[in-house]
Protein backbone atom coordinates (compact mmCIF):
# COMPACT_ATOMS: atom_id res chain seq x y z
CA UNK A 1 0.00 0.00 0.00
CA UNK A 2 1.21 3.45 -0.61
CA UNK A 3 2.53 5.08 2.14
CA UNK A 4 2.68 8.33 1.82
CA UNK A 5 -0.32 10.29 3.59
CA UNK A 6 -0.28 12.98 1.11
CA UNK A 7 0.79 10.64 -1.65
CA UNK A 8 3.23 13.58 -3.42
CA UNK A 9 6.60 15.56 -3.13
CA UNK A 10 6.34 18.39 -1.17
CA UNK A 11 9.17 20.51 -2.22
CA UNK A 12 11.35 21.79 -0.11
CA UNK A 13 13.64 24.87 -0.31
CA UNK A 14 16.83 24.48 -1.82
CA UNK A 15 18.99 26.46 0.21
CA UNK A 16 20.30 24.55 3.23
CA UNK A 17 18.75 24.54 6.72
CA UNK A 18 21.05 26.86 8.80
CA UNK A 19 21.93 26.02 12.56
CA UNK A 20 19.20 28.64 13.88
CA UNK A 21 16.47 28.16 11.39
CA UNK A 22 13.60 26.55 13.32
CA UNK A 23 12.34 23.25 11.98
CA UNK A 24 8.47 22.97 12.69
CA UNK A 25 6.44 20.08 12.85
CA UNK A 26 4.94 20.53 9.23
CA UNK A 27 8.59 20.37 8.17
CA UNK A 28 9.07 17.52 9.80
CA UNK A 29 6.07 15.51 8.52
CA UNK A 30 6.71 16.82 5.03
CA UNK A 31 9.82 15.23 5.14
CA UNK A 32 8.55 12.13 6.65
CA UNK A 33 5.82 12.15 3.63
CA UNK A 34 8.37 13.03 1.42
CA UNK A 35 10.76 9.87 2.23
CA UNK A 36 7.65 7.43 1.83
CA UNK A 37 6.39 8.89 -1.75
CA UNK A 38 9.96 8.90 -2.84
CA UNK A 39 10.63 5.34 -1.65
CA UNK A 40 7.24 4.07 -3.07
CA UNK A 41 7.68 5.92 -6.66
CA UNK A 42 11.45 4.21 -6.70
CA UNK A 43 9.64 1.30 -8.22
CA UNK A 44 11.49 0.47 -11.15
CA UNK A 45 11.02 -0.81 -14.69
CA UNK A 46 12.58 -4.39 -14.62
CA UNK A 47 11.44 -5.39 -18.31
CA UNK A 48 10.43 -3.91 -21.32
CA UNK A 49 10.74 -4.99 -24.77
CA UNK A 50 8.78 -5.59 -28.04
CA UNK A 51 9.62 -7.44 -31.16
CA UNK A 52 11.29 -6.01 -34.07
CA UNK A 53 11.07 -7.84 -37.98
CA UNK A 54 8.80 -10.02 -36.25
CA UNK A 55 11.60 -11.53 -34.41
CA UNK A 56 8.99 -13.05 -32.01
CA UNK A 57 9.43 -16.19 -29.26
CA UNK A 58 7.43 -19.15 -31.09
CA UNK A 59 6.18 -22.42 -29.88
CA UNK A 60 7.65 -25.13 -31.82
CA UNK A 61 4.28 -27.69 -33.16
CA UNK A 62 7.05 -30.63 -33.32
CA UNK A 63 7.44 -30.23 -30.14
CA UNK A 64 4.92 -29.06 -27.58
CA UNK A 65 2.31 -30.85 -26.50
CA UNK A 66 -1.35 -30.05 -26.42
CA UNK A 67 -2.08 -28.70 -23.12
CA UNK A 68 1.42 -28.52 -21.19
CA UNK A 69 3.55 -25.84 -19.95
CA UNK A 70 6.12 -24.88 -22.87
CA UNK A 71 8.85 -22.66 -21.98
CA UNK A 72 8.91 -19.27 -24.10
CA UNK A 73 10.70 -17.05 -22.15
CA UNK A 74 12.84 -16.31 -19.63
CA UNK A 75 14.52 -13.28 -18.59
CA UNK A 76 17.65 -12.31 -16.98
CA UNK A 77 17.69 -12.04 -13.22
CA UNK A 78 16.81 -8.95 -11.23
CA UNK A 79 16.06 -7.41 -7.84
CA UNK A 80 12.84 -6.71 -6.40
CA UNK A 81 12.10 -4.05 -3.79
CA UNK A 82 10.70 -5.16 -0.22
CA UNK A 83 8.03 -3.60 1.68
CA UNK A 84 8.70 -3.57 5.90
CA UNK A 85 5.83 -6.33 5.94
CA UNK A 86 8.43 -8.66 3.82
CA UNK A 87 6.30 -8.76 0.57
CA UNK A 88 7.68 -7.46 -2.37
CA UNK A 89 6.28 -4.77 -4.30
CA UNK A 90 3.54 -5.02 -6.67
CA UNK A 91 4.50 -6.15 -10.48
CA UNK A 92 2.35 -5.02 -13.14
CA UNK A 93 2.62 -7.13 -16.22
CA UNK A 94 1.80 -6.61 -19.96
CA UNK A 95 2.43 -9.49 -22.66
CA UNK A 96 1.98 -8.84 -26.18
CA UNK A 97 1.15 -12.39 -27.77
CA UNK A 98 -0.97 -14.41 -30.01
CA UNK A 99 -2.54 -17.99 -30.16
CA UNK A 100 -1.84 -18.17 -33.85
CA UNK A 101 -5.31 -19.30 -35.10
CA UNK A 102 -8.55 -17.36 -34.40
CA UNK A 103 -10.42 -20.36 -32.92
CA UNK A 104 -7.76 -21.66 -30.65
CA UNK A 105 -6.76 -20.46 -27.16
CA UNK A 106 -3.11 -20.20 -25.81
CA UNK A 107 -2.79 -19.19 -22.24
CA UNK A 108 0.63 -17.41 -21.36
CA UNK A 109 1.59 -18.09 -17.81
CA UNK A 110 3.65 -15.64 -16.24
CA UNK A 111 5.91 -16.66 -13.44
CA UNK A 112 8.25 -14.24 -11.22
CA UNK A 113 10.49 -17.06 -9.20
CA UNK A 114 13.78 -17.45 -8.99
CA UNK A 115 16.54 -19.14 -11.28
CA UNK A 116 15.56 -22.63 -11.54
CA UNK A 117 12.13 -23.00 -9.48
CA UNK A 118 9.41 -21.22 -12.34
CA UNK A 119 7.98 -24.79 -13.43
CA UNK A 120 7.48 -25.39 -9.85
CA UNK A 121 5.75 -22.04 -8.83
CA UNK A 122 3.97 -22.37 -12.23
CA UNK A 123 2.04 -25.12 -10.35
CA UNK A 124 1.71 -23.39 -6.96
CA UNK A 125 0.08 -20.91 -8.29
CA UNK A 126 1.09 -17.95 -6.02
CA UNK A 127 0.47 -14.51 -6.30
CA UNK A 128 3.78 -14.41 -8.35
CA UNK A 129 1.80 -16.09 -11.47
CA UNK A 130 -0.56 -14.64 -13.66
CA UNK A 131 -2.22 -16.38 -16.61
CA UNK A 132 -3.45 -14.78 -19.99
CA UNK A 133 -5.79 -16.44 -22.36
CA UNK A 134 -6.05 -14.91 -25.47
CA UNK A 135 -7.46 -16.67 -28.83
CA UNK A 136 -5.85 -14.69 -31.88
CA UNK A 137 -3.73 -14.83 -34.84
CA UNK A 138 -3.03 -10.88 -34.47
CA UNK A 139 -0.59 -9.74 -31.79
CA UNK A 140 -2.09 -7.73 -28.99
CA UNK A 141 -0.93 -6.26 -25.44
CA UNK A 142 -2.71 -8.15 -22.76
CA UNK A 143 -2.37 -6.58 -19.17
CA UNK A 144 -2.28 -9.36 -16.45
CA UNK A 145 -5.88 -8.74 -14.52
CA UNK A 146 -3.76 -9.16 -11.13
CA UNK A 147 -0.64 -7.26 -9.82
CA UNK A 148 1.98 -10.17 -9.31
CA UNK A 149 3.88 -10.04 -6.10
CA UNK A 150 6.23 -12.27 -3.74
CA UNK A 151 4.56 -12.95 -0.75
CA UNK A 152 6.87 -13.18 2.69
CA UNK A 153 8.08 -17.04 2.11
CA UNK A 154 8.76 -16.19 -1.44
CA UNK A 155 10.91 -13.01 -0.77
CA UNK A 156 12.94 -15.24 1.45
CA UNK A 157 13.58 -17.48 -0.60
CA UNK A 158 14.96 -14.99 -3.28
CA UNK A 159 17.52 -13.74 -0.97
CA UNK A 160 20.80 -14.54 -2.34
CA UNK A 161 24.33 -13.27 -1.04
CA UNK A 162 26.28 -10.90 -3.47
CA UNK A 163 29.85 -9.63 -4.10
CA UNK A 164 29.52 -5.77 -4.17
CA UNK A 165 31.94 -2.99 -3.38
CA UNK A 166 30.83 0.35 -1.66
CA UNK A 167 33.39 2.68 -3.59
CA UNK A 168 35.43 2.64 -6.90
CA UNK A 169 38.23 0.29 -6.84
CA UNK A 170 37.20 -1.02 -3.19
CA UNK A 171 37.04 -4.19 -1.79
CA UNK A 172 34.37 -6.67 -2.54
CA UNK A 173 32.01 -7.38 0.39
CA UNK A 174 28.73 -9.51 0.91
CA UNK A 175 25.40 -7.90 0.29
CA UNK A 176 22.04 -9.52 0.68
CA UNK A 177 20.33 -9.03 -3.09
CA UNK A 178 17.07 -10.72 -4.20
CA UNK A 179 17.52 -12.58 -7.58
CA UNK A 180 14.31 -13.30 -9.64
CA UNK A 181 13.32 -13.79 -13.30
CA UNK A 182 10.56 -13.53 -14.60
CA UNK A 183 9.53 -16.54 -17.24
CA UNK A 184 6.48 -16.93 -19.33
CA UNK A 185 5.21 -20.52 -20.19
CA UNK A 186 2.62 -20.93 -22.87
CA UNK A 187 -0.18 -23.74 -23.11
CA UNK A 188 -1.94 -24.69 -26.39
CA UNK A 189 -5.02 -26.39 -26.86
CA UNK A 190 -3.89 -27.77 -30.83
CA UNK A 191 -0.29 -27.76 -31.39
CA UNK A 192 -0.76 -27.24 -34.93
CA UNK A 193 -1.57 -23.52 -33.81
CA UNK A 194 1.78 -21.60 -33.24
CA UNK A 195 1.39 -19.47 -30.28
CA UNK A 196 3.70 -16.00 -30.08
CA UNK A 197 5.38 -14.14 -27.81
CA UNK A 198 6.34 -10.63 -29.29
CA UNK A 199 6.62 -8.21 -25.83
CA UNK A 200 7.00 -7.95 -22.40
CA UNK A 201 6.41 -5.06 -20.01
CA UNK A 202 6.95 -5.87 -16.16
CA UNK A 203 7.10 -2.90 -14.17
CA UNK A 204 7.27 -2.68 -10.10
CA UNK A 205 4.28 -0.26 -8.56
CA UNK A 206 2.75 0.23 -5.37
CA UNK A 207 -0.64 0.18 -5.31
CA UNK A 208 -3.19 2.48 -2.98
CA UNK B 1 29.38 6.54 11.04
CA UNK B 2 26.96 3.99 10.61
CA UNK B 3 25.60 4.64 7.01
CA UNK B 4 24.07 0.91 6.14
CA UNK B 5 22.08 0.07 3.41
CA UNK B 6 18.83 -1.84 4.63
CA UNK B 7 17.45 -4.71 2.42
CA UNK B 8 14.24 -3.85 3.19
CA UNK B 9 12.66 -0.23 3.44
CA UNK B 10 10.90 0.89 5.96
CA UNK B 11 7.05 2.38 6.13
CA UNK B 12 7.59 5.60 8.28
CA UNK B 13 4.73 5.99 10.25
CA UNK B 14 2.87 9.36 10.07
CA UNK B 15 -0.18 8.71 11.95
CA UNK B 16 -0.44 6.69 14.92
CA UNK B 17 -3.14 4.60 15.61
CA UNK B 18 -5.84 7.32 16.64
CA UNK B 19 -5.12 9.07 13.26
CA UNK B 20 -3.38 11.66 14.47
CA UNK B 21 -0.08 12.88 12.86
CA UNK B 22 3.10 11.85 14.69
CA UNK B 23 4.61 14.93 13.86
CA UNK B 24 1.90 16.89 15.93
CA UNK B 25 2.48 20.10 17.89
CA UNK B 26 2.44 19.32 21.44
CA UNK B 27 3.49 15.53 21.22
CA UNK B 28 6.72 14.09 21.75
CA UNK B 29 9.13 13.15 19.17
CA UNK B 30 9.21 9.66 18.99
CA UNK B 31 13.01 8.65 18.51
CA UNK B 32 11.61 5.71 16.32
CA UNK B 33 9.97 8.33 13.74
CA UNK B 34 13.93 9.66 12.80
CA UNK B 35 15.04 6.10 13.20
CA UNK B 36 13.01 4.89 10.62
CA UNK B 37 13.28 7.74 8.29
CA UNK B 38 17.34 7.47 8.29
CA UNK B 39 16.38 3.69 7.50
CA UNK B 40 14.27 4.86 4.46
CA UNK B 41 17.33 7.36 3.52
CA UNK B 42 19.38 4.92 3.45
CA UNK B 43 17.46 2.09 1.48
CA UNK B 44 16.73 4.93 -1.15
CA UNK B 45 20.38 5.95 -1.36
CA UNK B 46 21.86 2.26 -1.46
CA UNK B 47 19.58 -0.31 -2.90
CA UNK B 48 20.84 -0.23 -6.55
CA UNK B 49 19.04 0.77 -9.77
CA UNK B 50 17.23 -1.07 -13.23
CA UNK B 51 19.54 1.53 -15.00
CA UNK B 52 18.90 -1.06 -18.77
CA UNK B 53 15.78 -3.03 -18.02
CA UNK B 54 15.54 -6.68 -19.62
CA UNK B 55 14.91 -7.00 -22.87
CA UNK B 56 14.52 -9.70 -25.43
CA UNK B 57 17.26 -8.48 -28.65
CA UNK B 58 16.41 -11.96 -30.64
CA UNK B 59 18.33 -11.17 -33.69
CA UNK B 60 20.96 -14.06 -34.35
CA UNK B 61 24.62 -13.97 -33.86
CA UNK B 62 26.27 -15.92 -36.55
CA UNK B 63 28.63 -18.82 -34.76
CA UNK B 64 32.21 -16.80 -34.32
CA UNK B 65 30.46 -13.23 -35.18
CA UNK B 66 30.89 -10.71 -32.53
CA UNK B 67 27.98 -8.17 -32.19
CA UNK B 68 28.29 -5.06 -30.02
CA UNK B 69 25.34 -3.54 -27.77
CA UNK B 70 25.84 -0.21 -26.26
CA UNK B 71 23.38 1.79 -24.11
CA UNK B 72 23.57 5.49 -22.67
CA UNK B 73 22.43 5.83 -19.31
CA UNK B 74 22.06 8.36 -16.29
CA UNK B 75 23.44 6.63 -13.56
CA UNK B 76 23.07 7.26 -10.11
CA UNK B 77 26.20 8.90 -8.21
CA UNK B 78 26.09 5.56 -5.67
CA UNK B 79 26.62 2.80 -8.65
CA UNK B 80 29.71 1.15 -7.78
CA UNK B 81 29.15 -2.14 -9.75
CA UNK B 82 26.70 -2.87 -12.26
CA UNK B 83 25.52 -6.75 -12.76
CA UNK B 84 25.26 -7.61 -16.44
CA UNK B 85 22.42 -10.48 -16.75
CA UNK B 86 22.75 -12.38 -19.60
CA UNK B 87 20.89 -15.68 -20.99
CA UNK B 88 21.69 -16.68 -24.02
CA UNK B 89 20.77 -19.36 -26.41
CA UNK B 90 21.40 -21.53 -29.18
CA UNK B 91 19.63 -21.47 -32.41
CA UNK B 92 19.79 -25.05 -33.13
CA UNK B 93 19.70 -25.92 -28.88
CA UNK B 94 23.60 -26.70 -29.17
CA UNK B 95 24.83 -25.80 -25.57
CA UNK B 96 28.13 -24.58 -26.01
CA UNK B 97 29.97 -21.43 -24.26
CA UNK B 98 29.89 -17.88 -26.21
CA UNK B 99 32.46 -15.07 -25.30
CA UNK B 100 31.58 -11.78 -23.29
CA UNK B 101 33.64 -8.71 -23.15
CA UNK B 102 32.68 -5.67 -20.52
CA UNK B 103 32.95 -3.01 -21.71
CA UNK B 104 33.37 -3.25 -25.60
CA UNK B 105 37.06 -4.13 -26.34
CA UNK B 106 37.58 -5.08 -23.10
CA UNK B 107 38.85 -8.55 -21.51
CA UNK B 108 36.46 -11.79 -22.68
CA UNK B 109 34.72 -14.07 -19.93
CA UNK B 110 33.14 -17.33 -21.35
CA UNK B 111 29.42 -17.57 -20.68
CA UNK B 112 27.08 -20.76 -20.89
CA UNK B 113 24.83 -21.00 -24.17
CA UNK B 114 21.51 -22.61 -22.79
CA UNK B 115 18.78 -24.97 -25.45
CA UNK B 116 15.13 -23.95 -25.73
CA UNK B 117 14.03 -25.68 -22.55
CA UNK B 118 17.19 -25.38 -20.39
CA UNK B 119 17.95 -21.71 -20.41
CA UNK B 120 21.10 -20.54 -18.88
CA UNK B 121 21.19 -17.54 -16.99
CA UNK B 122 24.61 -15.72 -16.05
CA UNK B 123 25.87 -12.28 -14.21
CA UNK B 124 28.46 -10.66 -14.76
CA UNK B 125 30.10 -8.12 -12.60
CA UNK B 126 31.56 -4.50 -13.66
CA UNK B 127 32.72 -2.03 -11.76
CA UNK B 128 32.62 2.16 -12.54
CA UNK B 129 36.46 3.73 -12.44
CA UNK B 130 34.62 6.49 -10.40
CA UNK B 131 31.32 7.39 -8.84
CA UNK B 132 29.27 10.02 -10.85
CA UNK B 133 25.99 10.76 -11.94
CA UNK B 134 27.44 12.21 -15.13
CA UNK B 135 25.57 10.19 -18.64
CA UNK B 136 27.55 7.33 -20.24
CA UNK B 137 27.53 4.61 -22.01
CA UNK B 138 27.84 0.79 -20.81
CA UNK B 139 28.71 -1.70 -23.31
CA UNK B 140 29.79 -5.04 -24.35
CA UNK B 141 30.81 -7.80 -26.69
CA UNK B 142 28.63 -11.04 -27.57
CA UNK B 143 30.98 -13.60 -29.42
CA UNK B 144 29.18 -16.67 -30.28
CA UNK B 145 30.28 -19.86 -30.28
CA UNK B 146 32.10 -21.20 -33.53
CA UNK B 147 29.60 -22.98 -35.58
CA UNK B 148 26.57 -21.58 -32.76
CA UNK B 149 24.48 -19.21 -33.44
CA UNK B 150 22.55 -17.82 -30.83
CA UNK B 151 20.32 -15.20 -29.97
CA UNK B 152 20.70 -13.17 -26.82
CA UNK B 153 17.01 -13.79 -24.89
CA UNK B 154 17.66 -11.38 -22.38
CA UNK B 155 19.88 -8.64 -21.40
CA UNK B 156 19.71 -6.26 -18.79
CA UNK B 157 22.25 -3.96 -16.86
CA UNK B 158 21.44 -3.35 -12.87
CA UNK B 159 23.24 -1.39 -10.17
CA UNK B 160 24.43 -3.77 -7.42
CA UNK B 161 23.43 -2.62 -3.72
CA UNK B 162 25.90 -0.73 -1.88
CA UNK B 163 26.11 -1.92 2.07
CA UNK B 164 27.36 1.29 3.03
CA UNK B 165 26.99 4.38 2.03
CA UNK B 166 30.25 6.68 2.51
CA UNK B 167 30.61 10.04 1.14
CA UNK B 168 29.05 13.06 1.59
CA UNK B 169 27.30 12.62 -1.74
CA UNK B 170 26.26 9.10 -1.40
CA UNK B 171 22.81 10.86 0.28
CA UNK B 172 23.35 8.54 2.96
CA UNK B 173 22.69 9.10 7.23
CA UNK B 174 24.24 7.76 10.07
CA UNK B 175 21.25 5.80 11.60
CA UNK B 176 23.28 5.74 15.02
CA UNK B 177 22.63 9.45 15.51
CA UNK B 178 18.97 9.05 15.66
CA UNK B 179 19.40 6.22 18.44
CA UNK B 180 16.84 6.52 21.63
CA UNK B 181 18.45 8.47 24.45
CA UNK B 182 20.42 10.52 22.73
CA UNK B 183 19.85 13.75 21.59
CA UNK B 184 19.08 14.65 17.71
CA UNK B 185 21.66 17.00 16.88
CA UNK B 186 21.54 19.61 14.28
CA UNK B 187 24.07 18.11 11.99
CA UNK B 188 22.19 14.70 12.10
CA UNK B 189 18.72 16.34 11.35
CA UNK B 190 19.00 18.80 9.47
CA UNK B 191 22.22 18.27 7.14
CA UNK B 192 21.80 14.46 6.77
CA UNK B 193 18.28 14.62 6.47
CA UNK B 194 16.09 17.37 5.63
CA UNK B 195 18.49 19.29 3.49
CA UNK B 196 19.29 16.01 1.46
CA UNK B 197 14.99 15.92 0.42
CA UNK B 198 15.62 17.67 -2.65
CA UNK B 199 18.65 15.24 -4.15
CA UNK B 200 17.27 12.10 -3.16
CA UNK B 201 13.67 13.54 -5.15
CA UNK B 202 16.80 13.92 -8.20
CA UNK B 203 18.22 10.76 -7.65
CA UNK B 204 15.64 8.00 -6.75
CA UNK B 205 14.82 7.53 -10.73
CA UNK B 206 13.47 5.11 -12.71
CA UNK B 207 16.66 4.99 -14.30
CA UNK B 208 15.55 2.72 -17.47
CA UNK B 209 12.95 3.91 -19.38
CA UNK B 210 13.23 1.60 -22.22
CA UNK B 211 16.68 1.03 -23.54
CA UNK B 212 16.90 -1.22 -26.97
CA UNK B 213 19.69 -1.89 -28.54
CA UNK B 214 20.30 -4.59 -32.20
CA UNK B 215 24.36 -3.87 -32.06
CA UNK B 216 26.63 -2.33 -34.11
CA UNK B 217 26.24 -5.53 -36.64
CA UNK B 218 22.59 -5.98 -36.76
CA UNK B 219 21.22 -2.77 -36.52
CA UNK B 220 17.90 -1.26 -38.36
CA UNK B 221 18.96 -0.11 -41.55
CA UNK B 222 16.64 2.36 -43.00
CA UNK B 223 16.15 3.68 -46.44
CA UNK B 224 12.50 5.26 -46.39
CA UNK B 225 12.58 8.36 -47.69
CA UNK B 226 10.89 11.42 -45.85
CA UNK B 227 7.73 11.97 -46.03
CA UNK B 228 7.10 8.33 -45.33
CA UNK B 229 8.25 6.87 -41.96
CA UNK B 230 9.58 3.58 -40.81
CA UNK B 231 8.82 2.32 -37.77
CA UNK B 232 11.48 0.55 -35.82
CA UNK B 233 9.60 -1.76 -33.59
CA UNK B 234 6.90 -4.26 -34.85
CA UNK B 235 4.27 -2.28 -32.18
CA UNK B 236 4.30 0.38 -29.53
CA UNK B 237 6.04 0.20 -26.42
CA UNK B 238 4.49 1.52 -22.84
CA UNK B 239 6.51 3.97 -20.46
CA UNK B 240 5.23 5.02 -17.33
CA UNK B 241 6.89 7.64 -15.49
CA UNK B 242 7.28 8.81 -11.76
CA UNK B 243 4.49 11.05 -9.78
CA UNK B 244 6.06 13.53 -7.61
CA UNK B 245 4.25 16.60 -6.95
CA UNK B 246 0.70 16.84 -6.45
CA UNK B 247 -1.04 17.51 -9.88
CA UNK B 248 1.40 15.88 -11.92
CA UNK B 249 0.18 13.81 -15.13
CA UNK B 250 3.76 13.67 -16.75
CA UNK B 251 7.21 13.01 -16.45
CA UNK B 252 10.14 14.06 -18.10
CA UNK B 253 12.21 11.14 -20.35
CA UNK B 254 15.17 11.49 -22.15
CA UNK B 255 16.40 10.23 -25.23
CA UNK B 256 19.83 9.39 -27.42
CA UNK B 257 20.00 6.97 -29.97
CA UNK B 258 23.19 5.25 -31.15
CA UNK B 259 23.38 6.02 -35.29
CA UNK B 260 24.84 6.49 -38.58
CA UNK B 261 24.64 6.99 -42.26
CA UNK B 262 25.92 4.54 -45.35
CA UNK B 263 27.72 7.70 -46.97
CA UNK B 264 28.86 10.92 -46.56
CA UNK B 265 25.73 12.22 -48.22
CA UNK B 266 22.60 10.54 -46.55
CA UNK B 267 20.74 12.03 -43.21
CA UNK B 268 17.81 11.00 -41.44
CA UNK B 269 15.93 11.40 -38.52
CA UNK B 270 14.40 9.34 -35.31
CA UNK B 271 11.18 10.26 -33.81
CA UNK B 272 9.37 9.18 -30.82
CA UNK B 273 5.41 9.29 -30.93
CA UNK B 274 3.28 8.95 -27.90
CA UNK B 275 -0.76 7.76 -28.23
CA UNK B 276 -2.24 10.72 -29.44
CA UNK B 277 0.10 11.12 -32.82
CA UNK B 278 1.96 13.76 -31.66
CA UNK B 279 5.53 13.77 -31.96
CA UNK B 280 7.11 13.62 -29.18
CA UNK B 281 10.82 14.18 -29.81
CA UNK B 282 12.58 14.20 -32.89
CA UNK B 283 16.28 13.34 -33.23
CA UNK B 284 18.67 14.36 -36.47
CA UNK B 285 21.08 12.47 -37.80
CA UNK B 286 22.97 14.67 -39.81
CA UNK B 287 24.97 13.81 -42.94
CA UNK B 288 28.30 12.95 -42.52
CA UNK B 289 27.49 10.92 -39.77
CA UNK B 290 29.64 7.91 -40.99
CA UNK B 291 30.67 6.34 -37.60
CA UNK B 292 28.50 4.90 -34.65
CA UNK B 293 27.66 8.57 -32.76
CA UNK B 294 25.69 8.84 -29.79
CA UNK B 295 22.89 11.37 -31.02
CA UNK B 296 21.96 14.28 -29.78
CA UNK B 297 25.39 15.12 -28.95
CA UNK B 298 26.86 13.71 -25.76
CA UNK B 299 28.49 17.09 -25.64
CA UNK B 300 25.06 18.37 -25.06
CA UNK B 301 21.39 17.80 -23.61
CA UNK B 302 19.75 14.96 -24.95
CA UNK B 303 16.21 14.59 -26.60
CA UNK B 304 13.59 14.79 -24.56
CA UNK B 305 9.54 14.23 -24.56
CA UNK B 306 7.26 13.31 -21.66
CA UNK B 307 5.47 10.38 -20.86
CA UNK B 308 2.38 10.01 -18.43
CA UNK B 309 3.38 10.29 -14.46
CA UNK B 310 1.86 7.17 -12.38
CA UNK B 311 -1.44 7.73 -11.06
CA UNK B 312 -0.78 6.51 -7.54
CA UNK B 313 -4.62 6.48 -7.00
CA UNK B 314 -5.38 3.47 -9.69
CA UNK B 315 -5.26 -0.25 -8.77
CA UNK B 316 -2.75 -0.08 -11.81
CA UNK B 317 -0.87 2.65 -11.67
CA UNK B 318 -2.20 3.68 -15.21
CA UNK B 319 -3.58 7.05 -16.37
CA UNK B 320 -6.70 7.40 -17.53
CA UNK B 321 -7.03 3.56 -17.57
CA UNK B 322 -4.47 3.30 -20.34
CA UNK B 323 -1.16 2.63 -21.63
CA UNK B 324 1.23 5.32 -22.53
CA UNK B 325 2.29 3.68 -25.91
CA UNK B 326 5.04 5.40 -27.92
CA UNK B 327 6.09 4.74 -31.26
CA UNK B 328 9.94 4.88 -32.33
CA UNK B 329 10.47 5.65 -36.37
CA UNK B 330 12.93 6.82 -38.80
CA UNK B 331 13.03 8.37 -42.11
CA UNK B 332 15.99 9.27 -44.53
CA UNK B 333 16.11 12.41 -45.26
CA UNK B 334 18.68 13.42 -47.61
CA UNK B 335 21.04 11.13 -50.17
CA UNK B 336 20.26 7.67 -51.46
CA UNK B 337 22.25 5.27 -49.14
CA UNK B 338 20.91 4.00 -45.32
CA UNK B 339 20.46 5.65 -42.19
CA UNK B 340 21.12 2.84 -39.26
CA UNK B 341 20.14 2.64 -35.88
CA UNK B 342 21.85 0.56 -33.58
CA UNK B 343 20.51 1.56 -29.74
CA UNK B 344 17.81 3.65 -28.89
CA UNK B 345 18.04 4.50 -24.89
CA UNK B 346 15.31 6.17 -23.30
CA UNK B 347 16.10 7.26 -19.43
CA UNK B 348 14.47 9.75 -16.76
CA UNK B 349 15.71 12.75 -17.09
Amino acid sequence: MATSVLGHYVRFGESAIDEIDPVDSGMAGRALGNLNHIADQYAQRRIAWVSVDGDTLDTDPNDIVADTPWRLYTSGEFDVHVHQTGESYRFRLRLRVQSGDASDEATFSAVLAPVGESLVELHRAGPNVADIAVIGASFTWEDAAALLYLDAERVTAASRSVATINEAGGDPVAGQWLRVQLTVWVSVEDTTSVASLGGVQLDEYVEP
Amino acid sequence: MAQTVPEIRKNIVQRDGAGIDVTAISLSVRSGTWIDAAHTQNWLAGRGSMDVPAHAILGTIAGAATNTFRYWTKPRIQTARYAYSLVLRSTTDTPGSASVAIPTGGSAVDVPVGTRHNPVTTTLYADRASLSSAEAELSLDITAPSGNAIVVESLSIEAVPRTLLIVGNDLGVDRLRFWARQPIMEPSLSSQLLDRQNDLRDACRRVGGFQFSRGTTSPWTITTASPSWATLFDDDIGILGRLLYSGDTTRTYSCRVLAKCSDGTTAGTVRVNNDSGTAAASITIAAGTTSWTWLPSTGGAAATFSVDAEDNTAADGLRGAAHDDHTFECQRTAGTGSVQIATISVYEA
